[in-house]
């Protein structure tokens, strides 16, 4: 008999004929390689800005569409990176040590080939990691009530403190702003007006999706108009081949795989993402590699060393998403806005009653790590220019998409309004080095949390102890609190990088 | 009083300068402010226990909020204040130039200014002038090219709006204009 997993296997390849499903992933890849190029333009800007899109969409095409963006993009960080020295994401920060000195030696085409093969090799490994971790997880998560979902949220919340870059205040503060604005509104339970003033604009609240795409997309919009003048040098250079010769593939293949392994490991954690994977694994691969000593003098192992640990980091990141519908970082938080406007809640159920979208979103997530590495082989040399855009015109589209995209959420202006004055906000707070982030996964996970607590609560008659005491809701609410404290850990592993780093 | 064409030009290349940490100061002030209005309204306006049955009623969290708001808020600023009186605080000034700042202030007004007009005259007409007007101000001078451009931009967003995605825009030019050619 063929069982259940073969069959669903068996979905996950039907994409690979499926001539419309490749042609959204190549498009997508495509869109998500060249935005992730361009400064400021990382894969939770560029999905927030295209969120609309899944409006006109059916669910297995659109998440494939951000599948490929996320996956693109996270590649396309490392293009920037590599050639003018400024990562187009956090996570290819890491990239610039080795990368950009190659560049600056000539061996561009090089460094752009190899980080493009350890990308695709650990952004595929950790779809492997997604679809075997993530069906078991699923099913155990199956038997949560009110109280456990509440209590996961708020260890979703709890990762503010991974999210929060140098200041856990900051962050404090900017997730207890980001549950006040997600409480404006009718209250779901009681139908009490909260904080709405009397006013038609805030008498539905803000919708996440508008804060989404305000915080992340025109916050960061503004940004770049305020240095709009200042040219980026290195545009325009020529590109070679970027086919990595096979003496480099045999140089990196250890730090590849190390990186697979590592940044899978680290993605699943949530709230650590791909930039710290890829830190964590460069001081890492530093150790281990051939020419470790040699790292940030342009070493082509250490651009494959981090590259390949930050698109490990994709697959396993979406796990908490999937199967408990809660976003661990940026990314994930605009990847819930997507499944939101598609109206499917990530969770459990997800897997029992919707597995075939599952897999579908699996194939696709597989196919886009394979077409971007092809990508970058054959058109990366053309898509370079992508870094000549005059930025004038960028970002001005940019602007114009967002307030239309937002026009589509309920067809008014309301929301455009909210969205916009959430960009100012968050250009405001991100000039003073607050970050956003906690604010986003507060807007995104307070709801969850308000109903899940005051659901348990009714049930047990008002009592809080039956609540957490439940074990599971134990186990979650001690987890939230070591998470909380995880900067620190953080801090000593950094620490120990850097005595690795002045080492060498 | 007139002003010349240098004083004006001199005005505009001034820089501005403020410590990072009288930001961060004005910042939590106004968090601390907007934390204090959610706790106060909440205690007013909103009832703590479940008006339906057992539970917690709609307070709680928005309480939760404004308080946790202000103590960080409250926090922060003592922090900020206590490193810059001891001088241990890093300190680094943000400096951004007039031109720049203007830049940035011009954007905020036109967009605020387009999603003014977006209904009423309509998605063809306000998107191409707001496009035409952000390129322009943002230092793209070539401004035929600007023009033709805005035109594209505007036509091919309202394409994949539209015909690719099925999300209506009001536009009754390029309604036309597309069903005529479509």
């Amino acid at each position: 008999m063929i069982s259940q997993t073969t069959l669903q296997v068996g979905a996950m390849f039907e994409i690979f004929t499926d001539p419309y499903l490749i042609g959204i992933t190549i498009a997508s890849v495509i869109i998500g390689v060249s935005a992730g190029m361009i400064p400021g333009l990382n894969a939770s800007v560029t999905v927030a800005i295209l969120l609309p899109v899944a409006f006109g969409m059916d669910p297995i095409p659109a998440m494939i569409f951000f599948f490929g963006i996320y996956a693109g993009a996270q590649y396309g960080g490392s293009v920037a990176a590599i050639l003018i020295n400024t990562p187009g994401t956090t996570a290819a920060a890491a990239t610039t040590f080795d990368g950009y000195p190659m560049s600056k030696n000539g061996e561009s085409g090089r460094a752009l080939g190899i980080a493009a093969l350890a990308s695709g090799v650990g952004g595929l490994f950790s779809v492997i990691v997604l679809i075997t971790i993530g069906p078991p997880f699923a099913e155990f998560a199956l038997n949560f009530g009110p109280a456990e979902i509440a209590a996961i949220s708020i260890f979703g919340l709890s990762l503010v403190s991974a999210v929060s870059g140098d200041s856990l205040a900051k962050g404090l503060v900017g997730t207890a702003l980001g549950i006040f604005i997600a409480t404006i509104g009718r209250d779901p339970v009681s139908g009490y007006s909260r904080f709405t003033l009397d006013t038609l604009l805030l008498t539905d609240g803000i919708d996440f999706i508008a804060a989404l795409i305000g915080l992340f997309a025109v916050s960061e919009v503004l940004l770049n108009v305020e240095t709009i003048h200042e040219s980026v040098k290195g545009f325009g250079q020529r590109v070679d081949s970027t086919f990595p010769s096979l003496s480099d593939i045999r140089e990196s293949a250890r730090v590849i795989v190390s990186g697979m392994f590592v940044g899978s490991f680290i993605g699943t954690l949530p709230g650590s993402g791909s930039t710290l994977g890829s830190f964590i694994h460069y001081g890492i691969a530093q150790r281990i590699a051939h020419r470790g000593k040699e790292f940030g003098s342009g070493v082509i192992e250490g651009v494959a060393a981090s590259e390949s640990a930050n698109n490990a980091a994709t697959g396993g990141a979406m796990i908490p998403l999937l199967t408990l519908g809660i976003p661990g970082s940026g990314t994930t938080a605009v990847m819930l806005g997507a499944l939101n406007i598609l109206n499917i809640s990530p969770g459990p159920e997800l897997f029992t009653q919707q597995s075939d979208l599952l897999w579908m979103w699996f194939g696709g997530f597989i196919l886009a790590n394979i077409f971007f590495v092809v990508v970058a082989f054959l058109l990366l040399p053309v898509f370079v220019r992508v870094l000549e855009t005059p930025r004038a015109i960028l970002f001005s589209v940019i602007a114009v998409l967002t307030i239309v995209g937002t026009f589509a959420l309920e067809n008014t202006l309301r929301q455009a309004w909210l969205m916009f004055s959430m960009g100012v906000l968050g250009y405001v707070l991100k000039k003073f080095d607050f970050p956003v982030g906690p604010i986003v996964l507060a807007i995104v996970l307070a709801p969850i949390i308000e109903l899940g607590i005051r659901r348990a609560l009714s049930i047990s008659g008002g009592a809080v102890g039956p609540v957490v005491t439940k074990p599971i809701v134990a186990i979650l609410l001690v987890l939230s609190v070591i998470t909380f404290f995880s900067p620190y850990f953080r801090e000593i592993a950094g620490g120990l990088s850097r005595i690795g780093g002045s080492r060498s | 009083m007139e002003l010349d064409a240098n004083t004006v030009r001199d005005r505009l290349d001034r820089t501005l300068r403020l410590r990072k940490s009288t930001g961060e100061i004005a910042i939590v002030i106004l968090l601390g402010v907007l934390g204090l209005f959610a706790a106060i309204y909440s205690q007013l306006n909103l009832p703590l226990e479940n008006p339906f049955g057992a539970g917690v009623g709609p307070r709680l969290f928005p309480q939760v909020a404004g308080i946790t708001m202000v103590a960080m808020s409250v926090y922060l600023l003592v922090l900020r204040l206590w490193r810059r009186r001891k001088g241990t605080i890093d300190d680094e000034v943000v400096e951004m130039n007039v031109r720049d700042g203007l830049r940035v202030f011009v954007f905020i007004v036109l967009c605020a200014g387009y999603m003014w007009v977006f209904e009423a005259i309509g998605f063809g007409v306000s998107t191409v002038a707001l496009l035409f007007l952000l390129f322009v101000t943002n230092g793209f001078r070539r401004y035929i090219l600007a023009a033709v451009l805005a035109i594209a931009f505007t036509f091919g967003i309202y394409l994949v709006f539209t015909t690719a995605l099925g999300l209506p825009l009001p536009s009754p030019i390029l309604r036309d204009v597309t069903t005529g050619i479509l």
